[in-house]
């Protein structure tokens, strides 16, 4: 059996939100730019769903666009 | 294209100008939820509309002026409405509304959608920390000697009190 890398499915998270800018945060690097797949070890449909909630994220000025 | 007429769950998140007092941040927010309730929305959930620190400035004009706002009361509600009225909530209502500096209004599910994970674990040590230090493992050699030094103690100083006891009988 492989082993889980799915941050939202090891820790049962079934909605990723964009005010929970703590968790959407550790799928950022330095920059604040947002992580490939193969480093976030997450499904597509959730690394799909992480996007768009940190995209969300940063229109709402809840998130930087640009870490400095 | 036909709009479905089965209702929908929304969410709608605002940021209201920093400048507002409290009792017109309530007005406000009591208008917003007027205005869905008249739409005929029924409400699921709602976060407070708190004071927070924007990620970064945002710039709003007004008779061609820019106004800076690096704060702004964030809050959210989530209501169901019928999907053929939130196109009237978004133009004749929030974009009419001054006072809300920015907003997202997004499709989304009944249920609460924040995660709840023990925020303690994601927490991440940041380099200038100091950590404080793992308790010490202690293996199973250290343990039997440290016993074995422990026992060695315990009969001198049982031996030294038989020998004061005996020093006191002679005495008497």
């Amino acid at each position: 059996m492989t082993k889980q890398t799915d941050f939202f499915k090891k820790h049962g998270v079934e909605h990723i939100d964009y005010k929970d800018t703590e968790i959407l945060g550790r799928f950022l690097n330095p920059h604040g730019r947002i992580l490939n797949r193969r480093v976030t070890g997450l499904t597509a449909k959730n690394q799909r769903a992480v996007t768009n909630a940190i995209k969300r994220s940063r229109f709402m000025g809840l998130m930087k666009y640009i870490i400095s | 294209m036909e709009i479905n007429d089965e209702r929908r769950v929304y969410e709608l998140g605002y940021h209201m100008v920093s400048t507002l007092t409290e009792e017109e941040l309530l007005k406000e927010v009591d208008a917003l939820r007027g205005a869905i309730s008249d739409l005929k929305g029924n409400f699921i959930s709602e976060g407070e509309p708190t004071l927070i620190d924007l990620a970064y400035t945002m710039y709003i004009g007004e008779g061609g002026k820019n106004t800076k706002h690096d704060k702004a009361h964030f809050g959210w509600m989530k209501f169901d409405i019928e999907p053929g009225q939130i196109n009237h909530l978004q133009k004749e209502v929030i974009d009419e509304n001054k006072n809300i500096l920015r907003h997202l209004l997004i499709k989304t599910v009944a249920e609460d959608t924040r995660a709840q994970v023990n925020l303690e674990e994601l927490r991440e040590v940041k380099s200038d920390e100091k950590l404080a230090p793992a308790p010490k493992v202690v293996t199973k050699e250290e343990d039997t000697a440290s016993k074995a030094e422990t026992s060695d103690s315990d009969k001198k100083e049982a031996a030294k009190n038989l020998d004061d006891t005996i020093d006191q009988l002679l005495e008497e």
